[in-house]
């Protein structure tokens, strides 16, 4: 035996692959809401100094005509502590600082040395304004956090509807599983349908086809069986009561042979009907009116008496195809008159439990093994197998037993009764 | 007797008329539906035998087409047909007996010979008794064409009563009759299975007689 795969639900895998698409997709959506949040961050910034670095022209131009020019200092720092932002203001034609960043060449924006820096001349006095990247990274990462943090919570919301969505689609496929789950194993009616998502209908026409060709070929199957019952009764009866007629002295054992060849035929075509399925049949059978049929014909053509106590029942309605429980009856019925002894007693109780007991000789034992024959028996070994796949196609479990004497199997038929 | 043999089979229609012949019966023979029915028509027979897969259709059409006509004649169904559903339908239909071929020819013939009896007014196991018929044979009772379904208790206790008809029988010759089910027997029980009788038959077929037993007149 190969030793057994740990069971997966399409509901888990497909709800982890949903929600790892939808991860994916959210997390390189973040990437590009970072990537833009950066970019219009930093054009944001860039303006912020190109409007600072005007207002601090206009500044120093009101300041020439007013207070005069030493009145503005030439070098500011924005917030100096920090390292963040600077400004610095210096004469056009005088030494500028070499540090937080070199001294520049040009007006404009410029990148130095880990700041973002816009040079702009007015009235000859250079104005510089910088910013440190680091700074705008965390302004820019501070932003985006705030993005992620009010994100997660929809994250969990988007788990649980990704996992109720998934469900709801998916209940289809439950609701047709339970119903081939569901379904008996002689059942092969088609099954439906309808209402099933497009997706799923191949699947259940492929299914109802697979029935169809199961029950054809169960159909001819007991059909063929039924023929080759009739076809082969037909010419044995015709050969009987010629061998009959005819008188000669051969003819007794010609006609025993006759018959033991008839009780194997009716052996063989009873496992045919077995195997064909006849035990998983359903249909309404009145136990009381298989049983004493049966209980009189193995009676009277074994000559051993057989006593039926109905347990004061005139009916028991069983789901049981009515051949499959004569059959039943009558292995059990025959195995008790060929390996027992004396009158066969079958006791029908109130609650549906039928036993069939008679008394054995010391060492007897039930042997349900097909063609294993028994020293003593002319049979085949076919008919407690027969009984035995019959009683498990209908859902019975027979206790044998062998106690004082007597044999005894029981059937229970409690699981049957509608 | 005069009995009809309805078998397609023509080796097995012969051999079968020939024992039948030999045994002191007239055999008509039919092969068809169409031509059993002809014959049913225009003669009287003791018996029919009846076989069911004809050419022209099954003899459970010819049969239950004679029972809606009232027709009585015992029918023996003589089929290859072995499943029980067959015989529990060929019995619904009117059948008063089914074998199963291949069969005994001297077993045949004993049967024919107990329905025919019966069918001609020779019922040693049929009995008409306080307005029912009983079949004593087949343990069946019937009130008004209707069967009325006995347990095997039931059965045993009023076929004591009916071999001693016209006797009383006491509590403890009633009692035997249970024995055969239970080795230990509950003191009232003559006494609930006369009461289920009662109402199964009912009034008039079983008389008290107080102190001394039961009895049917």
């Amino acid at each position: 035996m190969s030793a057994s795969r740990p069971r997966w639900s399409l509901v888990g895998r497909l709800t982890r692959h949903v929600l790892a698409t939808v991860a994916a997709g959210w997390i390189a959506t973040m990437g590009l809401a970072l990537w833009a949040l950066t970019h219009e961050m930093n054009e944001m910034f860039d303006e912020e100094m190109e409007k600072v670095a005007e207002v601090t022209a206009l500044l120093l131009d009101s300041a020439e005509h007013g207070h005069g020019r030493d009145a503005i200092p030439r070098a500011l720092g924005l917030s100096p502590d920090d390292g963040e932002q600077m400004m610095r203001i210096y004469p056009e034609h005088g030494t500028p600082p070499l540090a937080p960043w070199p001294a520049m060449a040009e007006d404009g924006f410029a990148e130095a040395e880990g700041w973002r820096v816009y040079r702009q001349t007015a009235d000859e006095a250079v104005i510089e304004i910088g910013h440190s990247r680091a700074w705008r990274r965390e302004e820019v990462l501070e932003a985006g956090s705030a993005f992620v943090v009010l994100l997660l919570p929809l994250l969990a919301l988007v788990v649980l509807l990704a996992r109720r969505v998934v469900l709801g689609a998916l209940r289809p496929v439950g609701a047709f599983a339970d119903q081939v789950g569901a379904r008996r194993p002689d059942d092969l009616s088609a099954l439906p349908d309808a209402g099933l998502p497009r997706e799923m209908q191949p699947l259940a026409q492929a299914l109802n086809l697979y029935l169809d060709r199961i029950a054809a070929l169960r159909v001819a199957e007991r059909h063929f069986v039924a023929n080759a019952a009739h076809e082969l009764r037909t010419p044995l009866a015709t050969a009987r009561a010629q061998l009959e007629l005819g008188g000669s002295a051969a003819a007794p054992a010609a006609i025993a042979t006759l018959d033991t060849l008839t009780q194997r035929v009716e052996r063989l075509l009873q496992l045919a009907r077995t195997e064909a399925g006849l035990g998983q049949h359903r249909g309404e059978t009145d136990l009381l009116r298989v049983l004493p049929l049966i209980v009189e014909e193995v009676a009277r053509q074994t000559g051993v008496k057989a006593r039926l106590d109905d347990g004061d029942l005139t009916a028991l309605p069983l789901r049981a195809d009515a051949d499959a429980l004569a059959i039943l009856l009558r292995n059990l019925l025959e195995n008790a008159v060929q390996h027992g002894t004396g009158e066969v007693r079958l006791r029908l109780e109130p609650a549906g439990v039928l036993s069939i007991s008679n008394a054995v000789a010391e060492g007897a034992a039930f042997r349900p093994a097909p063609f294993e024959r028994r020293e003593g028996s002319g049979g085949m070994g076919l008919g407690l197998f027969i009984a035995e796949t019959l009683a498990r196609d209908l859902g019975l479990v027979p206790e044998w037993r062998i106690e004082a004497g007597r044999a005894t199997v029981r059937l229970d038929f409690a699981a049957l009764r509608p | 007797m005069r009995l009809l043999l309805v078998e397609d089979t023509p080796d097995l229609a012969r051999a079968v008329q020939e024992f039948l012949r030999g045994e002191g019966h007239a055999v008509d023979h039919a092969a068809t539906l169409d031509e059993a029915g002809a014959a049913m028509a225009v003669a009287e027979y003791a018996c029919v035998i009846l076989d069911l897969g004809l050419p022209d259709g099954s003899g459970l059409t010819l049969l239950r087409n004679r029972r809606g006509a009232g027709d009585r004649t015992p029918v023996l169904i003589a089929t290859a047909r072995d499943q029980i559903s067959d015989r529990i339908a060929g019995l619904d239909a009117g059948a008063d007996d089914y074998v199963v071929k291949p069969f005994d020819l001297r077993e045949l013939s004993a049967r024919i010979r107990a329905h025919a009896r019966r069918g001609q007014g020779a019922p040693a196991n049929r009995l008409a008794v306080a307005g029912l018929e009983v079949d004593r044979a087949g343990a069946k009772v019937w009130r008004a064409g209707e069967e009325l379904r006995l347990t095997a208790r039931e059965w045993s206790l009023f076929e004591a009563l009916l071999g001693a008809r016209g006797r009383i029988l006491s509590k403890p010759a009633l009692e035997e009759a249970l024995y055969a089910f239970d080795d230990t027997i509950e003191g009232n029980a003559v006494e609930v299975y006369v009461s289920r009788l009662r109402q199964k038959l009912g009034p008039g077929v079983i008389e008290t007689r107080r102190g001394l037993g039961y009895m049917i007149a």
